[in-house]
């Protein structure tokens, strides 16, 4: 603009017109101090209804003479009066923790003293001594008191201790321990450990650890209303259709463990945040009704991973479906949140991602393009509908990358699987994804009884590299042109 | 009413000026439209210098490395993502954790991710609103805090900061983003050169040996290395060798330095810190004569067969000497 008398008429044109009103943009949701207060809350709600520490007037020493003599009662093996003792042991309470914590954790005691130790703690039906043996689990370096304490755990499974000792699942390398650790999960009605079990009966290289992990696996069947393990498994990860698991344990201490870990999203370190999304895809619906309140904490760190943890949990969050909608209008949250909302499944938020498909805000388009594609058979004709569409407009390699990947998830693009292959040698989109658009395209051919198919995915399946195989950039290519080709060969073998 | 006329006298000289400026101002000074940036590919227009700096660098392919995405199980480890695909640390803010972006992914630790600010204009070493990416003057660029959302997930700043480097007035920058041929004019080098250069690994390390009284001791000193040697727990490890002089068979492991990895429990932190001396023994059997002591540093600690692991292949030898009995 070189002349002023291009100023005098811009001057004009906005004395005269009427200034145009933008859209008014989505209401901000209202954020808050969510994750404190709810932790605040169930903190008081504990403390009122804690029992009083305060035992009467027990003399410590008596006490202390008191548990000994059980100590050395479950100590000598002779069972015939190990019910005396662990009914007395109720009965003195919380004044025997000391003792019982000293001995068990001391490794100057004999196996013998440390075995009932932890045997008397798994007896008193208090939270501190959970914690005794929960400490044990997670620091002890003998692998004999680790499994003994889990297995003591186990004796009165109180629903808090779920995420410590999903957490050892987690850490914990010795098989024997693990297996108790999954035993005790399942009588918290927690069935994460199934895996855990299957992997362990599969490919233990000692006998001993299979034959464990085998007894376990039956054990829990048993008190469940499964004849086959894998059975029970898929109910536990597809979020029980039939309700034929029981429902997991609950209680405020529960919750406030989860608020707690809830909390840890907002940390510094990654590592506590990783653990936190693994502990709530582990716990499923339990979690994730928490975490959908937490969409609303004031603390972006919080909202964010939050939002992650739904997506990882998948279809067992739906719970969360409603507040991850409106965490769409979020501008912080909105692209996970819309990723989430499609691996959750949730019908009512369709539209939503439609809707986000058309906007101006490239992540939140992508996020929506991806999201459409995980609702698989849950997917309507309007979403197929609405990402056919766009592929019509002119987009970024990225965005046009995710539409075909999500059509051809959703069974709706098989005039795009040869194109995916493409994306394989491109430098400019993330290949990994469309590798598993074609998986999960081709899966579902095989699926659907096609032999060639089966074939196909048997083949495929075998490109895969073994687990921290490292390539180098050109052994990598190389590797991309081959499943490149393999997907041009796979698409036109299966019209 | 009396002040009118000053008014109108002002807003005619005003206008005036403006006309001048409009009319006279030479072709080659026009204000660069301001553009919206949503891509580094569009610094490389003005920044062609530092842009290919970056497009070699570790940051440029933290989402594609091949190395990254084994590690990482092709980031279905979802911690990774935060870091190897930033959304910009202005927004997040300076020594916060980042946050993790949704698009854009391949582009890795991208210019956006160190210039962008909340408002979409760029952070810089000038401030010239006249330019297309609007650059401010951010004197924040050059803090360790600003490297620190990514780089003290795994402690390097603050093993910096425990080191005597902070007080000898050394940071990050120093030997990471050093100014180009030492001129500060030239501005800094975006190559963000690292453990992936022999020379840096080199000088970062000593390696000694000799015979005492119960047998050889190896010394690994961190002269160097602003924090531990090597830094960034799982990812890397330096590894020590042995085997006869003029031997040409297979090295034989003797000591590893790491920081374990969250899930390895059972392993023990043996980062040699800034300025530490690590003494090493080293029994070498039945072995009597002189040995031939190597230092390999790895970008991953995992060798193909570890019960065979070949260094000369599989590693980067930072020093190796030889020790006479």
């Amino acid at each position: 603009m070189r002349s002023p008398f291009a100023l005098g008429g811009i001057l004009v044109l906005c004395a005269c017109s009427p200034t145009p009103e933008p859209p008014a943009p989505p209401p901000a949701p209202e954020h808050g101090p969510v994750v404190a207060t709810a932790i605040e809350r169930l903190e008081r709600e504990l403390e009122a209804s804690a029992p009083n520490k305060d035992e009467g007037n027990l003399d410590a020493e008596e006490v202390a003479e008191q548990v000994r003599g059980l100590i050395e009662i479950l100590a000598s093996g002779d069972r015939s009066i190990a019910e005396v003792a662990l009914e007395e042991i109720a009965l003195v309470g919380l004044p025997a923790l000391p003792i019982l914590r000293s001995c068990a954790e001391s490794d100057q005691e004999s196996d013998g003293r440390r075995a009932a130790a932890l045997e008397l703690l798994g007896a008193l039906p208090h939270p501190d001594a959970a914690d005794v043996l929960l400490h044990t689990i997670e620091t002890d370096p003998l692998p004999w008191v680790r499994t003994h304490a889990a297995w003591r755990l186990g004796h009165r499974p109180q629903p808090w201790i779920v995420p410590r000792l999903l957490l050892r699942l987690k850490y914990e390398k010795n098989y024997e321990t693990v297996v108790w650790i999954a035993d005790t999960l399942a009588r918290c009605h927690n069935y994460s450990g199934l895996g855990v079990l299957f992997t362990i009966l599969n490919s233990a290289s000692d006998p001993a650890d299979q034959e464990q992990a085998r007894a376990r696996l039956q054990a829990i069947l048993a008190e469940l209303d499964f004849e086959d393990a894998g059975e029970a498994w898929q109910a536990w990860l597809t979020n029980d259709p039939e309700e034929r698991l029981p429902e997991p344990l609950d209680s405020p201490r529960l919750r406030l463990e989860i608020w707690r870990w809830v909390q840890r999203l907002g940390e510094f370190q990654l590592r506590g945040v990783d653990d936190g999304r693994y502990l709530f895809e582990s716990m499923g619906p339990h979690a994730a009704r928490i975490l959908g309140q937490a969409l609303s904490d004031e603390d972006v760190y919080v909202r964010v991973h939050a939002a992650q943890s739904l997506q990882r949990i998948g279809p067992r969050a739906a719970v969360a479906g409603p507040d991850l909608v409106a965490a769409l209008a979020d501008p912080d949250l909105a692209a996970n949140a819309a990723l989430a909302i499609g691996s959750i499944q949730y019908e009512a938020g369709e539209a939503a991602l439609l809707h986000g498909l058309t906007g101006g805000d490239p992540d939140l388009r992508l996020a929506c393009a991806r999201g459409l594609g995980y609702f698989g058979d849950k997917a309507s004709a309007q979403a197929t509908g609405g990402l056919r569409a766009l592929l019509e407009e002119e987009l970024s390699d990225e965005l046009r990358q995710a539409v075909e990947e999500s059509l051809v998830r959703l069974g709706q693009g098989d005039d795009l699987v040869e194109g995916l292959s493409r994306w394989l040698t491109s430098n400019q989109v993330e290949s990994a994804s469309s590798r598993r658009a074609f998986e999960v395209w081709l899966r579902g051919r095989a699926d659907g009884g096609s032999e060639d198919a089966a074939q196909l995915l048997e083949e495929w399946l075998a490109l895969e590299l073994p687990p921290n195989t490292i390539l180098t950039p050109e052994e990598r290519a190389v590797l991309e042109e081959k499943r490149s080709e393999f997907i041009l060969r796979a698409a036109r073998a299966l019209p | 009413m009396k002040g009118a006329p000053a008014i109108f006298g002002v807003l005619l000289l005003g206008l005036a000026g403006w006309f001048l400026v409009s009319v006279f101002r030479p072709q080659g000074q026009d204000p660069a439209t301001n553009r919206t940036f949503v891509s580094s590919q569009q610094c490389a227009e003005c920044h062609p210098e530092a842009f290919e700096e970056w497009n070699g660098s570790q940051h440029s392919i933290s989402w594609t490395n091949p190395r990254v995405r084994a590690l990482s199980n092709d980031f279905a480890n979802q911690d990774c993502i935060d870091c190897h695909a930033p959304r910009p640390v202005f927004v997040t803010g300076i020594g916060e954790r980042v946050l993790p972006r949704v698009s854009r992914r391949t582009e890795g630790v991208d210019c956006l991710s160190c210039h962008q600010m909340p408002d979409g204009s760029m952070a810089g070493t000038i401030h010239d609103p006249r330019a297309a990416c609007r650059p401010t003057q951010a004197l924040d660029l050059t803090r360790p805090e600003f490297c620190a959302g990514c780089h003290n997930q795994h402690k390097t700043v603050d093993q910096w900061r425990a080191s005597e480097w902070p007080a000898r007035g050394q940071d990050c920058l120093a030997c990471h983003m050093p100014y180009r041929n030492g001129d500060p004019n030239q501005g800094r080098d975006h190559s963000f050169v690292g453990g992936t250069s022999l020379a840096f690994l080199q000088r970062a390390v000593e390696l000694r040996g000799g015979r005492e009284q119960d047998g050889w001791v190896v010394e690994v000193e961190n002269v160097g290395a602003g924090h531990a040697y090597p830094t960034d727990e799982r990812s890397r490890a330096s590894d020590l060798f042995w085997r006869a002089k003029g031997s040409e068979g297979p090295w034989q492991f003797f000591y590893r330095i790491r920081d374990p990895y969250r899930t390895e429990t059972d392993i023990p932190r043996t980062l040699v810190d800034a300025h530490e001396t690590r003494r090493i023994p080293l029994d070498t059997g039945e072995e009597e004569g002189p040995i031939e002591v190597a230092l390999f540093y790895m970008r991953s600690p995992f060798y193909e067969d570890p019960e065979a692991p070949d260094p000369d292949r599989e590693a980067t030898l930072v020093r190796s000497i030889v020790l006479e009995p």
